[in-house]
């Protein structure tokens, strides 16, 4: 969040807001895997888990800079190749899953900490857990007064489902 | 396939089936529902969702998940056609194949991503209730295998041709480890091991292909000598992708004007001034435009890939 300059209003209801939905769809489910793998030490899923948070990141990124819709595998893993940042070389650095310890797997959990903090610093919003029986119904007042604030200022609602990571 | 029961598959999550019929109450009234994901593929750990799909004659058309938690589990409950499973699996009966590995793959266009991902869930779901029969069965779940063995294939076939137009450049070698991750995926497929995702992989290549020195081998690639190493393994044929392959423009990009100036709009809300306008063989557009040029065309929804079908038939048989 930029609480020096504030954020665009403009840019929050059109690309902020779907990046902040994305991130509590895809980043923080997927975080949740990643330690019910570790708790299971299930280290190979812990490992994954971590590759899918890095990806959703990549992603989320993309939607904040105006995105539209779900890749298909082929953009995404292109975008993965060749996008930089961050992130991506997180996802590349990561350890082989199939025979990994829990060394690989405190590898991997410490490369996923920083590009998500970093994405997480740069959304407007912050939208709970969706799928936690606690994170569902504040969602769905997140979502009203997002609704709310794009009526006026002169935008049709917001097609929530239309990134899908 | 993994010869576990619901109750050991709801187990995982620590569930009992008594106690999630009775939270769900009337939501799985009538009809017939089944566990289906990763937990009923054999997978799944104590942070799995429980999903279910609910077969039901009222229902008309599959609806949106309906999401409920049981004792803090997140359990999604999908409603479908009482029938449409077998309609969905009727389609694909009496396809040709042709034996690979030691297993079959479809010599066919693979449908698409959400009922390739039905699909994969409908062969591995596990009924909730006694009486409730299996969803596919006999010669209709081998066609099936078999298509989605084929679905994989065809990803196989464009990753490895993106991966050879990146050359020496810096994201060939995570292109060419994606090749070697979906060799793994594909012969999981044919062998009939089948989950919709990354995320279990690793465990079902270690199940299914004999251990781990295969798995870690298809995890490790990073180049095309590894990876044609790992498809020799698996017994996997693979020709030349470039000639496997062909781009066009995408079905859902558009030219729009500009002032004096068109662009390309992409389905991804993005404007290009400049786009290639070639079509046709991987190999001949790459020659023509430029392999970077292509590889970007494709990255940003300008063009999409596809496998050929008779040049992957003939790679094939």
């Amino acid at each position: 969040m930029s609480e020096e300059t504030g954020n665009d209003l403009t840019w929050v209801l059109t690309h902020g807001a779907g990046a902040a939905w994305q991130y509590a769809m895809a980043v923080q489910s997927t975080a949740q895997d990643v330690e019910a793998a570790y708790d299971d030490e299930d280290w190979a899923v812990c490992v994954e888990s971590c590759a899918t948070v890095l990806r959703a990141v990549v992603y989320c990124d993309q939607v904040a800079g105006g995105y539209v819709g779900p890749p298909t595998d082929l953009e995404r893993h292109l975008e993965l190749a060749f996008a930089g940042g961050d992130a991506a070389e997180a996802l590349h650095a990561l350890p082989v899953p199939a025979d990994a310890t829990r060394d690989d797997a405190d590898t991997a959990r410490g490369l996923i900490a920083g590009p998500v903090a970093a994405l997480w610093s740069r959304l407007p919003i912050e939208i709970p857990v969706v799928r936690s029986a606690t994170g569902y119904f504040p969602t769905v007042r997140i979502g009203r007064d997002i609704e709310r604030l794009r009526a006026e200022h002169g935008l049709p609602p917001l097609d929530w489902n239309q990134w899908e990571f | 396939m993994t010869g576990k029961t619901v109750q050991e598959a709801l187990a995982v999550v620590g569930l009992e089936l008594d106690a999630l019929l009775a939270a769900a109450g009337s939501v799985l009234d009538g009809g017939h529902p089944y566990l289906v994901g990763s937990l009923a593929a054999g997978l799944g750990n104590a942070g799995s969702d429980v999903d279910i799909h609910h077969f039901r004659p009222e229902t008309a058309a599959p609806a949106p998940p309906y999401l409920m938690f049981v004792d803090g589990v997140t359990v999604d409950v999908e409603y479908y056609p009482a029938e449409i499973a077998a309609r969905t699996v009727a389609g694909y009966a009496g396809l040709t194949s042709v034996a690979v590995a030691d297993g079959r793959i479809a010599l066919a266009t693979p449908p698409a991503r959400t009922v390739e991902h039905q699909l994969t869930r409908w062969l591995t779901a596990l009924p909730l209730r006694d009486g409730s029969p299996p969803l596919v069965t006999g010669d209709d779940r081998a066609a099936v295998v078999a298509l989605l063995a084929r679905a994989a294939y065809d990803t196989l076939v464009q990753l490895a041709a993106v991966a050879a137009l990146a050359g020496g450049r810096a994201g060939a070698g995570y292109l060419w480890h994606r090749c070697g991750r979906q060799a793994l995926e594909v012969a999981c497929r044919i062998a009939g091991d089948l989950a919709t995702g990354d995320k279990w992989l690793p465990r079902r290549a270690l199940r299914t292909l004999g251990g781990p020195s295969v798995a870690g081998a298809g995890f490790r690639t990073g180049d095309e000598q590894a990876v044609r190493e790992l498809l020799a393994v698996l017994r996997l044929p693979l020709g030349d992708p470039l000639a496997m392959t062909v781009v066009q423009r995408c079905d859902r990009a558009r030219e729009v004007a500009i002032g004096r100036t068109r662009h390309l709009l992409t389905r991804h809300g993005r404007l290009f001034r400049e786009y290639p306008a070639a079509e046709g063989r991987v190999a001949t557009v790459a020659a023509e435009i430029g392999a970077g040029t292509l590889l970007h065309a494709l990255r940003t929804g300008q063009m999409t890939m596809r496998a050929d079908p008779s040049a992957c038939a003939e790679v094939l048989r």
